[in-house]
């Protein structure tokens, strides 16, 4: 087994610019790379097909099409996807959705940089 | 309904406030007055409300007070029109009011409430009507600075 050398890669999805820049500052000081962004679901299906990022964290309230959607279209597509939800809501019926769309975590906000990163880290590195 | 559901919002606002900025707030119910409150250069978020309750929840405050908490939101000085003040306060909006709805939907009789994204609005004399909704507003204080929410619940 081989040692990973190269950062994690993380695309980070929600309509709110302040959140593109609270999770960059919270994850890029813990060694992963941010590699794209975008500010809707329609735009994390098709970043997706084309970075290929280890992690989405994408949020659920946005417009044209909501993150339980794209979810769903990603998983489809790319069933080995690793998503993260990143949202304000959480209520019961929302974590059903988020579960049945096929995302793997689901986080609420407000978040600390400390609460983040300890998230990341159990989807993509589990042991350390 | 209107003064239980203006308690949880206020709570929530309260809590995430305290949490992202480190704030001490207190919130207390006053009389609700629209067109806005505030004097001046005013800032205005407003999330709409759906579900089996339907109306709008707003944000308002001065200029002075938006920049002071995007700045510590950011952790950043910032000019007072940046983009990332707005940004920020959107983002608080959206956060407090998904808290408050979580909760919210999480009670026995499941009220199904769901939140649409945040507007904001800058400017002088803002007018904002709300007809056929009850309106609620509170005020959110700390050190000398304070915001106003207000919760219109449309009747009927």
């Amino acid at each position: 087994m081989s040692l990973r050398t190269e950062p994690y890669r993380i695309l980070v999805v929600d309509d709110s610019p302040f959140i593109h820049k609270a999770v960059q500052k919270a994850l890029v000081p813990a060694g992963y790379e941010i590699c794209g962004t975008g500010r809707n679901g329609k735009e994390a299906v098709a970043a997706y097909g084309d970075l290929k990022p280890d992690l989405l964290i994408m949020d659920i309230t946005m417009p044209i099409m909501d993150g339980i959607t794209a979810a769903r279209e990603i998983t489809i597509e790319f069933p080995e996807a690793v998503i993260m939800l990143l949202s304000a809501m959480g209520d019961e019926e929302i974590r059903g959705q988020a579960q049945e769309s096929g995302v793997k975590s689901f986080a609420t906000k407000p978040f600390t940089n400390q609460e983040l990163v300890v998230e990341v880290q159990k989807l993509l590195c589990p042991r350390s | 309904m209107s003064s239980e559901y203006l308690s949880q919002f206020s709570t929530s606002c309260v809590e995430v406030m305290g949490k992202m900025m480190g704030l001490a707030c207190e919130w207390q119910e006053v009389v609700p007055r629209l067109p806005t409150i505030t004097e001046g250069m005013t800032v205005v978020t407003l999330i709409g409300l759906t579900g089996s309750t339907r109306g709008r929840i707003m944000m308002e405050m001065e200029l002075r007070v938006a920049q002071e908490l995007a700045e510590m939101m950011n952790g950043e000085s910032l000019k007072a029109m940046d983009p990332m003040v707005f940004y920020s306060l959107t983002e608080l909006s959206n956060i407090f009011s998904g808290k408050a709805v979580t909760q919210l939907n999480n009670r026995p009789e499941k009220p199904g409430l769901r939140l649409t994204p945040p507007n904001i609005f800058v400017g002088e004399k803002i007018q904002i009507f709300t007809e056929k909704a009850a309106l609620s507003t509170a005020q959110i204080r700390w050190n000398n600075s304070f915001l106003y929410i207000h919760l219109c619940i449309e009747r009927g």
